[in-house]
Parts: structure tokens; C-alpha cells; sequence
């Protein structure tokens, strides 16, 4: 058994003690000399046409200092990448939804920043919008986007082996339609940024984002300016989970409002902007149709898929494949096939959100799953190892699974819950589902790039640095790479002095989204520092005139091993480099993988270029309230294939939060919309959970050592929602025998399905 | 013009004569006039708890109350609770726990649990969850915010 | 939030005269409604009259009757011991109403004031058969709390008065009682339906003395279920009353449809829940 000095150990984040003295700066704290304050001009109306936009009213308000509208700004769509580029910071032509934005102001406080916004005329031609995917799609549905037919903004046709002769070969055919509801990210943390454009035209923005690099490109892109011309700064991080992944038309704004005002500025959403104005996660309707064998065999299964974009595009288009991808590579089946569209509507854009399309593509899926079990009358664990996948497979969507902890998933969770025991004494009311799931842990390359960097560096007076271009968002990267480093060179990792998110003085890294830090920025960390541990020895070597082999670290020295007493400090080596042998101790890493194979499809993701696969297995068990269909979720067993725990309390810290989330998901949240306004974009009425209803959640560990992983690790951040709605529903089924298909499982659908019984 | 009020207020033991408009919250107050950031502003409707502040004894959310109601009172923020460079127990709970994740939550949290603690020095779990309802978290579940409560109980006996 | 002045008088009598010079003049309690409406600029009062100067009407005490002065807090209700001996249901409503930040802050006359139809508080006081003492410039008058609401976060209040306040009968010690408030969640939740049951009953034999059914969210203010009450009361508790009982009350409210939830939802939890807050105490007292 390798021995590891700080991997595998339960360190609390190194972050912790700033946020426990409230001494972290997120970056709302930042308040700089003459700092004017930004407010955004939405559109009321979900779709019309902006006739024209008259300012001189707020610009004559006392202490307005700039105002924008789309007249000062690049005429430059965005988006995820050029190819769906859609949106403008400030509109022009049209406003698509509610909240839109179509002119900002920054003035000496918020308040009359609110105030001029008011004396803002627009006049609006109001067009007549749509609200529901399917209907957008139809023929003679009003048009979102001038170029886009039956605002279809992507569709996926994608079919593996032969589907027909798949169907015909099996013995039951089961065909059903779920759907779920559009969530909000919620990080207790809203939006903001501070801009500050310097004379020489050079721009310094700090911003609360989950990928400074790629944030800066982005800005380069959309507003025209070099990209060498942009430093971004992400202080302290309020949460993400997808929701600060984007350029946000605010930062665009708030840059532009700087340049034009000539003083810094700072945006910060209120809590309804946060709901209003910032992606949510994409509604989906999906009609499944599975082909199954006496004996439990999968033989073909098809999705039609039709996902609402919103306005738009975001990450939609990848969300889109993403639903495809893990629809498709879940369990062991040769012939599938995949249609789906992502359509334009008037409502609030769909973005990343913690599982990308994966939730949804899950919860009709492992609902499916169910349903096939009971038809079978076998047990939906047996049903599931029957299909599961295994270790260094290739699916039939020709996804490419290294390691791969499924089956112990599900044998673990069931060995947790205590499954069998209680299916035999299952009493009224109670009911035990279960869901699993595959994801990616370690981002994908099929954008062209997955990259993260990191470089080591040993001082002269022997401290460590590490600088890493990802951002901790809170889940604990910082102390999880630090681990990693620590455990390279034999050190404490409170021992090394650590730089991120910040784009001067760090090496690119995508950011922190996909599951990938662990992987991809651990990767890059763990080269890096094995390069200056090498440099260290081969120093050392000559110093000491020993083997390198021979060479053994701990507490910043190399020792001789056996020879007690003959040894050398970090600073002595360090100190030698630098001013004898003019060369310094510096390691370089950088990820950027895995080789696609040529199989890869761009349009469909058969093929989908992913490091590593991770697997997972939710069990719940709930009870109903039969007078009023209110769920109890009284336990939750989490297993999880995640190749190594580099911190098991952190891990589990990201495998509880995720599960809350997923429980929101499944029971309570959501986001509504009337005419395509949302009708509760408050903490009120959009209902995350509180301490009071989140159930025990045991985590359990799969650590299957992934050939490829840093230590074997594989990420973990977003996996842990995918599985829980689908177990929750399938968990009350079990106790009372309704089948809840349209999320979220409220208790009038619960109450009104048990009348129907 | 409205009127400025004067009033002074004890925010962690420090004595203050300040000068406020009458529609400036406390949450403002401690933010951008004392500069004690550590308080969070995370809904500004009295929804999340980020804000929570220990006001004459009582946790309140410092965005339902107003700056001029200050005047008198004495606030404790969380700037205010660990000594000199020693956390306080509760703050060292949080962190050993793994409670702390992103960390915006989390002063509100613990001056609410500092705020039971001081009330009730030996809670059920039943005390502690429902002390705490109105401290919304995104990213723990609040498994291990229990953990960390419950140790600092088993630190302060 | 619009610009308002600030006037915190110390005594009721300036805090009258206040209200009455002043146009768009707000009382303010403890806040946590008003301060809400205000920044979402529902609210745009230009002076706020703050009554936590008032001294005299921050407490209550028992005098023919339990007095809650309007200034009490919620959190007040909550946790004291008295209460808790006497009438554990006032209790239970106040305990269930927002989070603790929320209690120490909100007030039983703020909760009445603002008069929404799922408020907690209003609705236990309405089940305890209150009283509210409005006093103007020139009157003071005692009214029943089932004539004081009249509609969605409006009541009979007119402008220059103010709800000093509630007074509880003081058979309500002599009753059982139960609130429950139904809603998605468990912490921090505004009921999908409300209710409170006070029962006078022999619990050996089951006979019913007395029963106060009140509801919320259920109407457009929150009711009495006179109705269901007239059923039960003098009568023999048992499923079949009770559930004839809960028929008649569902039958008595009068929901919207929300986002929330549907009209006709809502009348099959007030079915559910009369039984259930009947039943509730029936058990909880049979025994003991």
C-alpha cells in the first residue's frame, strides 16, 4: 500500500479560518477611490422590439456620471463560443425576455443609479412571444432570433448499432414522457464585479467568476480588446454551481461604463436580479422509449428530447450534447438512439448548472429503469448491475470508460441502506428508490479544450509556491491541490504559499466547472511539482553525492536514506540554484487532455473525449403524508466512484451539499414562470431547503484508483445532484405507488395521484 | 431633504457617533460607513440569514433593521467574536467540522449559533435546527454545520 | 427604497397625534413586513413613525384576560414560560412564524396589520376568540379580531388609528389547542394552509364542550370555520362527526389558486388538516 503524507487526509480548507473571522474579501467588500455604482435598465416585456431608447433625462441627473446603451457598445455577439454567439451586453434591436438588459447607468450610489434608471424612456414595440419549447418549434411560432427556423437552436440526431432491430429483438417495449422544471443556482453569493479601465486603456476587473482565464478571453472577444489589455481577479468566491461560468452582460457593462466614465465601477445583483437576469437550469421534456429483454437486458433505448433554451443560447448547445452523452453511455446497451432540440424561448436563458443536462437525461432515465424493474418484477438493483457498466469499456456512443465503480456503487449503497431488509418489512407510506448515474470527472476536451496550469516554484529562502490558474468557489480546491503538492515534496501542505485566479499571475486554466479541477488543475499541480522535486534531488545529489534514488524528503530537506545526519534544506538547495548556479527552482505543469480519438463527432458527442468517467448510486428512503402527499426523505445513502478521495471530509462536504441540492431539485424548487415572468424570484417563494429538511446523508467512498487521475482522483462537484430526483421519485413510487414524471414532486401532484389510485 | 438622524451605537465594543440617512439599513451601516464586510449581504428581504447580527442580545438580520434603530444598541458582528488572534470556540468548530465551504454563510451562521449558544448553552438537535432555519446554505446541506455546532457545544462544557 | 423621514415618538399619545399630521405616515413595529415592501417599492410611505420608543405596549400580562401589548414580539410569545404553561398553542403559532431572526423582530400587531391571509399569529389569535383595542386621537375602541380584517393586507384600520392591543378572553386556558401550518417545506415556510384548533372537551368520554376552528390561506382573510363548529360543539367527537366536521370547514373557505397551489388543493388539506388537529389533541389529552 503506497503511503501518503497528505492525500487521503481529512484536512478542513485552508480557507476556512479568512471566512470564519470574516476577514475574506469576496468581491462586493471591494470599495476603491471613487468608485461609481451600476444599475441595468431589463426589458418588462418578454419580447419586443426596441423602437427607441432616450437617455438625456438620466444623464441630466445629479450625480449620473455615464450612461450606456447599446450605442456605446461593440456590436459583438457572445456566447460559449463564437459559433452560437447570440446576445449583445446591452440589446439592440429586440428584448427576448424579461430582463433583458437595454441601458445601464453608473452614478455616486445605487440609489441614483435607480433613480436615473427611471428617467430612462424606451419605447417598445411589444411582439408576440412564446413560453413553451413545443410550441416554438411549431410552424408560424413567433421568431426569437432572425436566423434561427423554428427557433431550433440546435438539434442532435445521433443513432449507435440499429435501433429498429434493437426493438424488435427484445421482449418488452416500455415508452414514457418526463419532464422537469427550470432551477436556480441560488449561491448565497449574487453576481458582482469592480472594473477600473486605467489611462493606458488596460482594464483590471475583479469578478466573482468560476473561470478567470476563460472570462478574460471572452471579454477580449466581445469587446474588442486585447486580451493581454484584461486582468481579472476573482477574489473569494461566494458558490457557483455553474451559475458564474458565463460572461455576463453585467461585466461587459460595467468595463464599458468604466472606460466611458473614466472612474471605477462596481455592479452587484440584488437577490431578484440574481433570479431574474442569471442562467437557470434547463426544463426539459423527454419521451423515452426502452427496449428490454425477460432477463433484464437492455437491447435498445431511444430519447426524444426537446430542452428549453430560453432566450439564449448560454451553454445550452453543450447541455444539449451533455443530456446525449450520459443519456447514451449509461449502462451497457448496443443500439440507441438520441433527437434533440434546444429551442429558443421567451423566458429566462438555461445555463450550466451543477450536472449539466445530466439531471434531466437521469431522472426520465433511472425513472424508465423503474418502471422496466416492476414491469419485470425483478429488483431495480439486480436490474442495474444486469446493464452496468464496467472498467475500461467503450460504450456504444464510443464513450472511452477507464476505471469504473458502478457495480460497487450499487452493491454498497444497497449493503448501506439496508435494502433488502427493508424492502422485505416495507411498511405503509414508506418506500425505498434507487437512481445511479455516470458523469464526467474530469471536464472534456470536445470543445478543443480542457487545459489547466500550474507552475512550482521553491524560493531561495526555501518557501513553496504553487500557482494554479482555477478558482476556488468554495467546494475546497485550493486545500485539495495544495494536498496534492504537499504530498509530492513531503510537506505540510500549510507549508506552501498558494496564487490562483488571477489571470497576470497565473497559468490559463479553463476554470472550475465540469468536475474538472480535481483532475485537470491536479494534474497540471502534480507535474509541476514533480518537476522541481526532480530539480530538488538532482540539486541534492550533487551535494550530497548520493544516488537520487538513494535521496528521501520530508520537512523542506532531502536526506541520504540510512545516513542519518547528512542532509540538505530546501533553502540551501534553493539558495545554491539561484545565486551560484543562476537558475532557479521552477516546475511547470499543464493539462490539457485527453487525445480525441477519431471517432469524435463535434455534433453529436459520439465519442465524447472525457479523461475519466465517474459513477454513482443514490439510495432514498422517504415517507408520505397520505393527507396531504408530503414527502419525508428520512434517509439518503450516496456511493461514489470517484478514483480517490484526496480529502474525504471535503468530498463529503461536496456529496452532502449536492444531494440537498438534488433533494431542492426533486421536491421543492421551482422556478415559475407566468407569460414569461417569473412569479417568484425571491428565497420566499423559490424554496431551497433549510437545516430542517435535509435528511442524514451517508456518504460512501468508491475509490477505484483511476489509471489516469492525479492519485488517482476523479472530480466529484457535480455528480452528486445527477441521481438523487430520480431515487426520490422512484422512492415514491415504491411507498405508495405513484409515479411522479413531471418534476418537481410537490405534495398537490402527490396528494392528487394518490386520489387517483 | 430628508432628515439625518445622529445616533451612537457600541458595534463590538467600540463606541461610534455617526450621522445616517433614515433609509439605511444596519446591514449598510456595518458595511459601507464601519467597513465591517464581514457581514453578508445574500437576499436583503430577511430570507437567508447571511446578514445576521447579534443586535442587544438578539440575532436579527441587519437588512430588516434600520441604522437609527441602532442608536443605543449594542452590535456584535463577526468581526467582534474571536479573541485577539484566538478564534472563538464556535468559529474553530467551523472550521474543524468541514462546515465551511464557500464561507458567505457563514458569519451569519455562526453569530446565530453564538446567539443559541448564549440562550440555550445545551441544545437538542432539535434547538439547533430550529434556531438555525433562517441561515440558508448553498453548498454544505448543513450536515457538517450541525457537526460544528455540536462541537462547539461539547467545547464550551 | 424611497427617501421617508424618521419619527420615533416615546409615547402612544405622540405617536397618535404623529400619524394624524402626517400624510403617508407608516407605524412601524418591527419591521420585517414593511421594510420588505418598502425596498420592493410596494410600500412608499414618506414618514415612518417607529413605536419601539412606547414603552407600555411592548408586553403583556393578565388582567381578565391575557393584554399582549401590539409591540410584543413574536419571539416574546414564543418563549415564554408562562405561555407555554397556559396556552402552549399561542405558543406553537409563534414558534412556526419565519426564522428566529425574524421573531425577535416581527410583532403580533405588525403580524395583524399587515393582515395577510396566511399569517400565522392572526390566525391563532382569531381560533382564541381576540379582541383588538384601536385608539385614535379622540377614541379608543374594543373590537372582535374577526370583524378587524377585510381583504388581502387590508383591515378596518382607518388613517390617525392604531392597534394598541390584543386582548385574549381568559377562558382560552381552559381549551386544548394545535396549530398547524402546512407548506412545502420544513423550516422557514409560509403555509400552503394554516390552522388552528382550540378544543374544550370532556376527553374521557369524548364529549365536545367547545371547538374554535380557524384557518389560513383559505380565504381572502384568515376565517372561522363557524360552521364546522356549530357541528362539533355539544357533540360526540368521533370519525364520523369529525370528518363531517372537516367536510363543512373545507366547504367554508373560500382559496385561490396560486402558483403555490390550486384552490381546490387547498380545500382537501383543510379536510385533512381539521382532522388531524382535532385528532392531534385528542390524543395528546386522553392520556393524561
Amino acid at each position: 500500500m503506497e503511503q501518503h503524507s497528505a492525500v487521503g487526509k481529512r484536512i478542513p480548507q485552508r480557507d476556512a479560518v479568512d471566512k470564519v473571522k470574516g476577514s475574506a474579501i469576496f468581491t462586493n467588500d471591494i470599495k476603491l477611490k471613487g468608485m461609481l455604482y451600476c444599475k441595468i435598465l431589463r426589458s418588462p416585456l418578454p419580447h419586443s422590439r426596441i423602437i427607441n431608447i432616450d437617455v438625456s433625462k438620466a444623464e441630466k441627473l445629479i450625480g449620473v456620471k455615464a450612461v450606456l446603451t447599446y450605442k456605446d457598445t461593440p456590436q459583438v455577439k457572445f456566447s460559449i463560443s463564437p459559433t452560437w454567439a447570440d446576445k449583445l451586453p446591452l440589446e439592440s434591436e429586440k428584448a427576448r425576455y424579461i430582463g433583458d438588459e437595454i441601458a445601464a447607468v453608473a452614478a455616486v450610489d445605487e440609489d441614483t443609479a435607480q433613480e436615473a434608471l427611471d428617467l430612462i424612456q424606451v419605447d417598445f414595440e411589444e411582439l408576440p412571444g412564446v413560453y413553451d419549447p413545443v410550441e416554438a418549434m411549431k410552424p408560424g411560432a413567433p421568431v426569437i432570433h432572425d436566423s434561427v427556423e423554428n427557433n431550433i437552436s440546435k438539434a442532435i440526431h445521433m443513432e449507435c448499432g440499429n435501433i429498429e432491430e434493437g426493438f424488435a429483438s427484445g421482449d418488452l417495449i416500455l415508452e414514457d414522457t418526463f419532464s422537469t422544471q427550470a432551477q436556480s443556482h441560488c449561491s448565497l453569493e449574487t453576481h458582482c464585479c469592480v472594473a477600473i479601465c486605467e489611462p493606458n486603456d488596460e482594464i483590471k476587473i475583479w469578478v466573482n467568476t468560476q473561470a478567470p482565464h476563460a472570462l478574460r478571453q471572452k471579454l477580449s472577444y466581445a469587446l474588442n480588446i486585447d486580451a493581454s489589455k484584461i486582468h481579472v481577479i476573482t477574489p473569494y468566491l461566494g458558490g457557483g454551481f455553474g451559475s458564474k461560468i458565463d460572461l455576463e452582460p453585467a461585466q461587459a457593462i460595467c468595463i464599458l461604463l468604466s472606460k466611458k466614465s473614466g472612474r471605477p465601477v462596481r455592479i452587484s445583483n440584488t437577490r431578484k436580479d440574481q433570479f431574474i437576469s442569471t442562467r437557470i437550469r434547463h426544463p426539459t421534456i423527454s419521451e423515452l422509449k426502452f427496449g428490454v429483454k425477460r432477463d433484464g437486458t437492455i437491447v435498445a433505448k431511444q430519447a426524444r428530447v426537446v430542452m428549453d433554451n430560453g432566450a439564449y443560447n448560454s451553454h445550452g448547445p453543450a447541455v444539449l450534447l451533455y443530456n446525449n452523452v450520459m443519456f447514451s453511455s449509461l449502462y451497457r446497451v448496443e443500439n440507441i438512439k438520441y433527437e434533440g432540440y434546444l429551442v429558443y424561448t421567451n423566458k429566462n436563458w438555461g445555463g450550466a448548472c451543477r450536472g449539466y443536462g445530466d439531471p434531466q437525461a437521469t431522472f426520465a432515465q433511472e425513472s424508465m429503469m423503474d418502471m422496466i424493474a416492476e414491469r419485470l418484477n425483478m429488483d431495480p438493483i439486480d436490474l442495474r448491475l444486469k446493464n452496468a457498466n464496467n472498467p475500461n469499456e467503450i460504450t456504444a456512443n464510443k464513450v472511452r470508460i477507464t476505471s469504473c465503480g458502478l457495480r460497487e456503487c450499487l452493491t454498497q449503497a444497497k449493503e448501506a441502506s439496508n435494502w433488502a431488509e427493508k424492502k422485505e418489512t416495507k411498511s405503509k407510506y414508506r418506500g425505498l428508490g434507487i437512481a445511479s448515474m455516470i458523469y464526467t470527472g474530469g471536464g472534456s476536451i470536445g470543445s478543443g479544450f480542457n487545459y489547466s496550469g500550474a507552475t512550482m516554484q521553491i524560493n531561495a529562502d526555501g518557501t513553496i509556491h504553487l500557482s494554479v490558474g482555477a478558482v476556488d468557489i468554495g467546494q475546497g480546491s485550493n486545500t485539495i491541490l495544495t494536498q496534492m503538492a504537499a504530498d509530492v515534496l513531503a510537506v505540510d501542505p500549510e507549508a506552501i504559499r498558494l496564487t490562483t485566479a488571477d489571470t497576470d499571475t497565473t497559468l490559463p486554466c479553463m476554470g472550475t466547472f465540469g468536475s474538472r479541477v480535481t483532475f485537470c488543475a491536479g494534474s497540471a499541480v502534480f507535474q509541476a511539482t514533480n518537476e522541481v522535486k526532480n530539480m530538488l534531488l538532482e540539486e541534492a545529489s550533487e551535494i550530497l553525492e548520493a544516488n537520487m534514488e538513494d535521496l528521501e524528503m520530508k520537512d523542506k530537506e532531502i536526506f541520504v536514506k540510512g545516513s542519518l545526519g547528512v542532509s540538505v534544506t530546501f533553502s540551501e538547495l534553493a539558495s545554491r540554484a539561484h545565486y551560484k548556479r543562476k537558475k532557479t527552482l521552477i516546475g511547470h505543469g499543464y493539462y490539457n487532455g485527453p487525445e480525441v480519438s477519431d471517432d469524435f463527432d463535434p455534433t453529436s458527442y459520439v465519442g465524447y473525449p472525457s479523461p475519466a468517467m465517474v459513477f454513482a448510486t443514490h439510495i432514498a428512503e422517504v415517507e408520505i403524508d397520505p393527507g396531504t402527499g408530503k414527502v419525508d426523505v428520512i434517509n439518503f445513502v450516496a456511493a461514489h466512484d470517484l478514483g480517490r478521495a484526496i480529502n474525504p471530509l471535503l468530498v463529503e462536504g461536496q456529496i452532502e451539499g449536492a444531494v440537498a441540492q438534488g433533494i431542492g431539485w426533486a421536491l421543492t424548487e421551482d422556478l415559475k414562470f407566468e407569460n414569461g415572468k417569473i412569479v417568484n424570484p425571491n428565497f420566499h417563494d423559490y424554496k431551497i431547503l433549510t437545516i430542517k429538511d435535509v435528511p442524514k446523508i451517508t456518504s460512501i467512498l468508491v475509490e477505484t484508483i483511476d489509471p489516469n487521475g492525479p492519485f488517482g482522483a476523479k472530480g466529484i462537484g457535480e455528480c452528486a445532484m445527477v441521481p438523487t430526483a430520480p431515487a426520490i421519485v422512484n422512492a415514491i413510487y415504491d411507498a405508495i405507488g405513484v409515479r411522479i414524471k413531471d418534476l418537481p414532486a410537490t405534495p398537490e401532484k402527490i396528494f392528487d395521484g394518490l386520489k387517483k389510485i | 431633504m430628508v432628515k439625518k438622524h445622529q445616533i451612537r451605537t457600541t458595534v463590538n465594543g467600540e463606541e461610534y457617533d455617526l450621522l445616517v440617512d433614515p433609509k439605511k439599513t444596519l446591514l449598510q451601516l456595518l458595511r459601507e460607513n464601519l467597513d465591517l464586510t464581514g457581514t453578508k449581504e445574500g437576499c436583503d428581504e430577511g430570507e437567508c440569514g447571511a446578514c445576521s447580527v447579534i443586535l442587544d442580545g438578539k440575532v436579527v438580520n441587519s437588512c430588516l433593521v434600520l441604522a437609527v434603530e441602532a442608536d443605543n444598541a449594542e452590535v456584535t458582528t463577526i468581526e467582534g467574536i474571536h479573541r485577539g488572534e484566538d478564534l472563538h470556540p464556535i468559529q474553530k468548530s467551523f472550521v474543524d467540522s468541514g462546515a465551511v465551504q464557500c464561507g458567505f454563510c457563514t458569519p451569519g451562521m455562526i453569530l446565530t449559533t453564538k446567539a443559541m449558544l448564549d440562550e440555550i448553552p445545551d441544545p437538542s438537535e432539535e434547538d439547533i435546527k430550529h434556531y438555525l432555519e433562517g441561515n440558508l446554505c448553498r453548498c454544505t446541506g448543513y450536515s457538517k454545520i450541525i457537526d460544528a455546532v455540536n462541537l462547539a457545544i461539547k467545547h464550551s462544557k | 427604497m424611497k427617501n421617508f423621514d424618521y419619527i420615533k415618538p416615546s409615547n402612544l399619545a405622540d405617536a397618535i397625534s404623529a400619524l394624524k399630521e402626517y400624510e403617508n405616515a407608516f407605524l412601524f413595529a418591527g419591521g420585517t413586513d414593511l421594510l420588505v415592501g418598502m425596498k420592493n417599492n410596494f410600500l412608499k410611505p414618506q414618514y415612518i413613525i417607529d413605536l419601539k420608543g412606547i414603552s407600555n405596549i411592548k408586553s403583556f400580562e393578565y388582567q381578565e384576560g391575557w393584554h399582549f401589548g401590539a409591540l410584543t414580539t413574536i419571539r416574546d410569545i414564543e418563549v415564554s414560560e408562562t405561555l407555554q404553561q397556559k396556552m402552549p398553542f399561542l405558543c406553537q403559532a409563534a414558534s412556526s412564524l419565519g426564522s428566529i431572526q425574524i421573531r425577535n423582530r416581527a410583532t403580533i400587531g405588525g403580524n395583524l396589520c399587515n393582515a395577510s391571509p396566511a399569517a400565522d399569529i392572526a390566525t391563532m389569535f382569531l381560533a382564541m376568540d381576540s379582541q383588538i383595542k384601536i385608539i385614535s386621537i379622540d377614541n379608543e375602541k374594543v373590537v372582535g379580531l374577526d370583524k378587524f380584517f377585510t381583504g388581502p393586507n387590508s383591515t378596518i384600520l382607518n388613517r390617525g388609528e392604531v392597534l394598541t392591543e390584543i386582548i385574549v378572553p381568559k377562558d382560552a386556558e381552559q381549551f386544548k389547542g394545535v396549530y398547524i401550518k402546512f407548506g412545502p417545506r420544513k423550516g422557514m415556510d409560509i403555509g400552503i394552509v394554516n390552522i388552528a384548533v382550540l378544543l374544550d372537551a370532556d376527553f374521557e368520554s369524548g364529549l365536545c364542550k367547545r371547538i374554535r376552528i380557524a384557518l389560513g390561506a383559505v380565504a381572502p382573510t384568515p376565517i372561522r370555520a363557524r360552521q364546522a363548529e356549530g357541528l362539533l360543539s355539544g357533540n360526540a367527537l368521533g370519525p364520523d362527526s369529525i370528518n363531517k366536521a372537516a367536510e363543512l370547514a373545507s366547504s367554508e373557505t373560500d382559496p385561490i389558486s396560486d402558483f403555490r397551489a390550486s384552490a381546490g388543493y387547498r380545500k382537501e388539506l383543510v379536510k385533512t388538516l381539521v382532522v388531524r388537529g382535532i385528532n392531534t389533541i385528542l390524543a395528546s389529552n386522553r392520556n393524561s
